[in-house]
Order: structure tokens, then sequence, then C-alpha cells
């Protein structure tokens, strides 16, 4: 008690975070029981009837459903493998730079793309890389060289999200990973300096173990996140030529249960991919500890 | 890094919030006001009624907003068309009069949401019938039908019965339709000088059109050279007139017409075919899929570069969007023609064209103000208010010109009339005469120096023209999948039509039985019960 007067400030601080977490992350969370009925919107939630299961048996028995689910795990994968090492090389890169002005206006430059909307980034893709008219296709075509459906075929389109998000957003997850760098101790590159270890040793023995608990955090949210994905990404870079594999489960939702108004359906969906993506944080948690004897927690 | 961002779960939650606000409102009645909506339709009147007029009421009115106000325009919440409606409505009836914006492109969306949250304004409006008709069978729309004998005559005889009717639903007046001044949906337009540089007959029918297409991609008239895009704007519904050229009308009954999918009909899949043949001989544009739907300023752009030789737009889009001045500009010996290319095995042109009903006006339940709803909405019927509303100032945005309005060719009339539809939303198109078409016809075709095109745009644009039956009773399936089936719709076009020609027919099967597992075959049968059961056999 007596520590809360003394510190009143710093709870008051405390307070907006709190209520910021009740208001939008909790209460809403009472809105799953739209997921279990037959949700009339002029009714509101209380006198809408009870349907049971029924939302979840009509989800499950949608093909549409499966395609989308099977696309947002495989498109979460591959991000995962070849997105997530990258922030982590890019500063360890950055890191090894001793000329301060370089270092900086290279950081800015690879974070910059955060702050850009993907509609714009939408707007972007399709000016360079479309088939046809896209500016690199015509340099491409005007050597010679075949021009490349990037946007417009299922295998090339998976390749641009990839690399249009790693572009967008490794800059700015490289930023953690520099602010971990700073906690590492400077009398170890000394000792190891002393030592007579070479660079690439250094980061191995050094570097590396230094920001090793941040890269498992990270990485423990990132496979928790593993059934949801962003909504902007998937679905300013899609066109119905990819639909088949760029048709993911928020886009699926939006599509399903909020243009035709079917909340019942769009809520299930929504709790099945938080109780698949609670199931992937615990079991990535549990392996971590095994292996680590690191999590969260 | 991942992408943090969680679109969905934001969506999610404002859903949520929205349900919840909806709870609330529900349970504590009135309170609705501790849930954050305006004091307005609480604040009618009775609490304060010491002046002898009392407060006047606030009549809540949603509004579309396009993002495209014109540099230098004032605001849509307060502009000239604003002021006259409080100023000739408003203040005599003591009424405020406040526009509630919302984007037109998430209309339906955001609709919903208002409409959950108990917050929707006293009238909204949206062009989606399964949107109506999922509102009538939930109970949240207001019966307007003893209003609108009571207060809406003038409103009836501008609207006139066969609109009304398209209004009625289980029997009521949920909904007063918009009159829609003039039918056709589409029109094709050409190059007509393209057509007399390479000796060409300006094209009526589909094999004349195709070979203007050839001889553009091979001849290269104009001065565009590879880059000609013989043949642009494609997508679903702009290509409604070829694929309906290559239906077999002889084969197709009513009950067809009203019940099938359009891929079921007989020939659609010659006309996609034929529209796979185009793409494959890089006679359409081998982009389209990229921005089908999204944004056709690309269109516009190559358009005014001479690089698109023909297009099936809406009808007098160029006129009313602008461009085709733009394109006149850019090259003054462009020369854009309308035509009706596209005849069937009897020579014919079909093409859908709209039912006379526009946009759908309605009142929530929760609304409390649906007389002055009906009174506003009669009062914008009167013959001086619609003149005003659609054209703005005498002698400042337009003059009469034998009893038809002109819009005046200056930066005031642009920056006041530009979305002049979105406040009188009773008429689609501009309305002169209750019995003279013609001059409708010449009321629509305001700009003065393309007046002959838009008489002919929609003279090609309603020749053979098919609605398809309707029937009152609410197709439950429909409401169900609409949506679904229309994105369907859109990605069957495009996997079709982009297809190898080889392939073209596996292609098209296999998608069209994927279309009725997903609620293609569901809605068909159901439609078909539905019209057997209103019109007998």
């Amino acid at each position: 008690m007596k520590s809360i007067r003394q510190n009143w400030q710093l709870y008051l601080l405390l307070l907006f975070p709190f209520v910021y977490f009740v208001l939008f992350k909790y209460i809403p969370m009472l809105g799953v029981v739209v997921a279990f009925k037959d949700y009339n919107i002029f009714k509101g939630v209380m006198a809408s009837p009870w349907i049971g299961l029924e939302a979840f048996r009509e989800v499950f028995a949608m093909d549409g459903f499966y395609n989308a689910l099977r696309n947002t795990f495989v498109l979460n994968l591959l991000d995962l493998v070849i997105g997530f090492p990258i922030p982590i090389v890019l500063a360890i890169l950055l890191n090894e730079l001793r000329i301060r002005w370089f270092k900086k206006s290279v950081q800015t430059i690879l974070y910059l793309p955060h702050f850009i909307s993907w509609v714009i980034i939408g707007g972007m893709a399709v000016q360079l890389l479309a088939t046809h008219s896209g500016v690199v296709n015509q340099i491409l075509t005007s050597f010679g060289l075949k021009a490349i459906p990037f946007l417009s075929e299922p295998i090339y389109w998976i390749f641009s999200y990839l690399g249009i998000g790693i572009w967008q957003s490794a800059g700015w997850g490289t930023i953690i990973y520099l602010a971990a760098l700073t906690g590492i101790n400077k009398d170890l590159y000394e000792a190891a300096e002393v030592d007579g270890a070479s660079r690439l040793r250094k980061m191995w023995h050094i570097t590396l173990p230094g920001i090793k608990p941040t890269i498992v955090i990270l990485l423990i949210i990132n496979i928790g996140h593993m059934a949801s994905i962003g909504f902007d990404r998937p679905y300013v870079l899609s066109n119905p030529q990819v639909i088949d594999v760029s048709e993911v489960i928020s886009t699926y939702v939006y599509k399903i249960g909020i243009q035709s108004a079917r909340y019942t359906i769009a809520t299930a969906i929504g709790l099945f991919q938080a109780v698949v993506g609670l199931v992937f944080l615990l079991s990535a948690e549990l392996f971590s500890r095994k292996i680590n004897d690191q999590g969260i927690w | 890094m991942f992408n943090w961002r969680k679109g969905f779960a934001g969506l999610l939650a404002v859903v949520m919030t929205a349900a919840l606000l909806a709870a609330c409102g529900g349970n504590k009645g009135n309170d609705a006001q501790a849930s954050g909506s305006p004091p307005s339709a609480s604040a009618s009147g009775p609490e304060k009624s010491e002046p002898p007029k009392g407060d006047p009421i606030t009549l809540r009115i949603e509004l579309f907003d396009r993002n495209n106000t014109p540099a230098g325009a004032p605001p849509i919440t307060d502009n000239f068309m604003t002021q006259y409606i409080q100023k000739n409505f408003g203040d005599p009836n003591n009424i405020k009069v406040e526009f509630v914006t919302v984007p037109r492109s998430q209309e339906i969306d955001k609709l919903n949401v208002l409409m959950a949250a108990n917050q929707a304004p006293d009238l909204v409006f949206t062009y989606d019938t399964p949107t109506v008709r999922k509102y009538v069978k939930d109970g949240g729309l207001t019966d307007l039908g003893p209003l609108l004998e009571q207060y809406g005559q003038n409103l009836k005889k501008v609207l006139g019965d066969e609109v009304l009717e398209y209004g009625v639903f289980e029997g009521k007046q949920y909904a007063i339709p918009a009159r829609r001044v003039l039918l056709p949906q589409t029109t094709t337009i050409i190059r007509g000088d393209w057509l007399e540089e390479l000796g060409l007959p300006v094209p009526t029918t589909t094999e004349q059109f195709y070979n203007a297409l050839k001889a553009f991609k091979e001849k290269k008239p104009g001065n565009a050279g590879d880059k000609i895009i013989p043949y642009g704007y494609i997508d679903y519904f702009h290509t409604r007139p070829l694929v309906y050229s290559f239906w077999e009308w002889d084969k197709i009954s009513d009950e067809d017409l009203f019940a099938n999918p359009e891929w079921l009909m007989p020939g659609n899949k010659e006309g996609f075919r034929f529209l796979n043949k185009l793409y494959n001989e890089g006679l359409i544009d081998p982009d389209f899929p990229l921005t089908m739907n999204k944004d056709t300023t690309q269109f516009q752009k190559d358009l005014i570069n001479g690089r698109i030789g023909a297009a099936t737009t809406n009808t007098n889009e160029p006129v009313y969007q602008g461009y085709l001045a733009e394109v006149q500009k850019a090259n003054p010996n462009a020369k854009l023609i309308p035509i009706d290319p596209f005849s069937d095995s009897r020579g014919k042109h079909p093409k859908p064209v709209y039912t006379p009903n526009g946009i759908y006006l309605l009142v929530p339940k929760a609304s409390k103000n649906a007389e002055a709803v009906i009174k506003y909405l009669d009062w914008m019927a009167l013959p001086e208010n619609i003149i005003a509303l659609q054209n703005g100032i005498e002698g400042e945005t337009y003059e009469m010109v034998n009893g038809v309005p002109q819009t005046l060719d200056n930066d005031k009339a642009k920056q006041t009339l530009y979305n002049y539809t979105d406040y009188l939303m009773i008429l689609n198109g501009k309305f002169v005469s209750l019995t003279d078409e013609k001059l409708n016809i010449a009321a629509n075709a305001s700009d003065p120096n393309f007046k002959d095109f838009t008489v002919a745009s929609i003279e090609a644009g309603s020749n053979d023209g098919v609605t398809k039956p309707t029937v009152t009773a609410a197709i439950e399936s429909e409401i169900k999948y609409a949506t679904t089936l229309k994105e369907k719709d859109d990605e069957i076009f495009v996997k079709v039509v982009t297809a190898k020609p080889s392939d073209f027919d596996k292609v098209y099967d296999k998608e069209v039985q994927d279309y009725m597992k997903i609620g293609g075959q569901a809605v068909m049968d159901e439609k078909r019960a539905a019209y057997r059961a209103e019109k007998g056999q």
C-alpha cells in the first residue's frame, strides 16, 4: 500500500495500458458467444437464439475454409523459415559496421518501408511487377528475356508475397535485435580479442548467444501466430488469378463473414483460429523449455 | 520478421465491440446515449418544450463519401446541397438535418455495423438486395407504407407504382427504391478514327468487332505501336453484352433466365471461349486480373494515351467521369464512337439493362423519425427541389435551354455537382419530366460538348435490353451465398479467360462444378421452386 502511495505516478502510467487491454482485448472476448448464437443484429447478442455448435459444423463443411487454412499455414511457415532469420543477419551485419553515419543511414533506409501502408505497397507491386505493363518486366523484355509472371502465377506469387513482406518488415525487425545487441557486455569482445578470436568466431561465440533469449522469444511468439495472418498484406497483393494460393483465413473471413454479414460464421472461425494459435504457442513454449531451458515465462 | 499487423484481429474487435454495444443498447433501451450515440434519435422534443416550436428534431441521413471531392470544393457535409436542404426543408419544419458519412467502398460492411450498434442514421440506403432482404427477415426495418400514403403523395408521383413495387417485401413497403431514369448499363465505344484509317466498317456484329480488334493489333493505327490494347475494361460485368450475344436465347425460358446461374446458360461457355481466344491472341489487356474491379485509372490513362482501341464502359461513363474530354485534349483527332456490336444468332443485340429501381432507401426500426424521413423525401420530389439539387444555382452552375437544365462549363459547377446523386437520392440520373422521356435523355446529356455522344450511348446501351424476371419471395440461400458466389464469378472469369486454349474446357467445367457446389446449386433449386410457386408451371 505504502509503495503505491509513494510511486503513484508509475501506477498511473501503468493504468493506461491496463485499461487499453481490458477495454480492447478482454471485453471484446465476451463477443465469442456470437459463435454459438444465430446472431440477429437487430435483436442483439443476448436475445439471439442459441445454436450450439451449428456454426462450427458449417465452417468445417466448407471447402474454401480448408483451402484458406492450408494457405495460411504455408505462407506463415515460409515466412518463418525464410523471413525470420533475415533481421537477425541484418542486425549482426549492421553491428559490425564501424562508420557510424553509414550504419545509421543503412538502418534508416532498411526500416523505412515499414511505414508505408500496404495499400500503397499493393499499388507499387502492380506498377512494378505486372507481367506485361510492370516496369521490371519491361526492362527484362527489353533485354530479350522472358517476362516473369510475378503476380499472376501461383508459385511466383508466393515468392513475390514473401519478398515484399521481407522488404517491408525486415528492417523494422532488425531494430529489436540491435537493441538486444547493445546489451552485450563489451568486456567479452575485448577478452576474445586478447585470445586472438577472429571476427566470425566472435559473432558465433559472443554475439549470437548474447541475443539468443530475444531470438527464442520472438520465435515462440511467431509460432503462436501460425494460424493467424495479417489481413492487408494478402488482401492487397492477391488477385483472382492466384486466389487458390492467396486466399487465407483473414481474407476468407472477410468475404464469408463480414461482407455477407454472417458474423456468427466469422466469429466461429476467429475462435477456431485463436485455439489453434494457443496450441502452437504452448507447444513451442514447451519444446523450447525442454531443449533450451528457456521460454517466455 | 513477421508481419505483426493484426488486421484481422482489429476487424474482429470492431465487430465484437459493435455487437456488444448492440447488446447494451438492446437491453437498456433508451439509455442508448450512454453507449456513445449522438443525442439525436431520443432528443426529439419533449424534454424542453418551453419554446413554442420546441427543440428541433435532428434528422440523420446517410451520405456516401466517395473520396472524390475536387480541389477547392467545400466538404460534403457542408456545401451548397446541405445548405439548400437545411434552408428549404430543415428550417421551415424545425428539423436539423445532419449527414452521416459512410465510405462508398465499404458501404455494406459499415451499414451492418451501424445497424448492429443501433447507431444507424434515420435514413440509410444500399443497392444490395440481399442485404435489404436480410434486414427485413431480421425485423430491422420500419414499414413505410402508411407513412408514404399520408405524407408522400409527391414522392409517389415521381417514383411511380412500378418502381415502388420493388420496395415491397413480405407484403410491406419496407423500402423505397429510387427511380432509375436511364436503364442502360454499359455501352461499347471504339476509336472511329482508327476504323477510318484502316478502312474498316463500324462493327455491328460480333465478327466485325473481332476483325476490328485483330486489325488494331496487327496494323497498329495511331502511334502507340506495340502498346496497343485492342479491347480494354475487362471484367465480369462489362463483358455481359459480349457473352449474352453467345447465349442460345431460343433455348432459354423465363424460368431459366431467372433461376439459372449465368454459367449454366446455353451458349455461355462459347462466349467465354471467345473471350479466351481474345486473351490468347493478345487482343485484351494481358494484365487485366491485377486491376480488375479495383481501379479503372490505368484504363483511363491508356485510353487517353491512345492505346485502347475499344472498350465496354458504363453507359456515358467517358462523359460523366470526364475522361472523354481528356482523350480529345490529348489528341484532337481521336474520335470515340458508341457502338452496339455484339449480335446473337437471331441478329439481335441482347444485353442486360437495369430494372427501373435504383438504390433502396430504408428507415431502421430503431429510428423515431420515420415520419420526418418521408416528409423529407416528399419535399425532395417537388420539381423545383429536384432541379436545384441536380443542377445547382441557375445562372451560376446551369442555365435553362428549351426546358432542359444545361450545366455550365465552369469550376463552380464542377465543385457543386460532382456528387449530386448522393443528396438527391430518390432519383438515379437527371430528371426533368414525368411524361417526356426525350427531355430526360437530353437532361442527362448535360455536357453540351458531348451531347451527341451521350444520346448515342444511351440508345446503343438500351437496344434489345434484357431484364431478368423477379419474384417477391425471399430466396434464403441467395441471402446466404450471394457475396460468396459473386466473388466466385470473378474468380472463374479470370481463370477461364486466361486458361490455355487446350485447357479451356477442363477449367471451365471444373470451376462451374465448384461454383455449383459452394452454393450455386442451392440457390438455383430454391429459385426454381420459388418461381414455379409464384408464376405457376
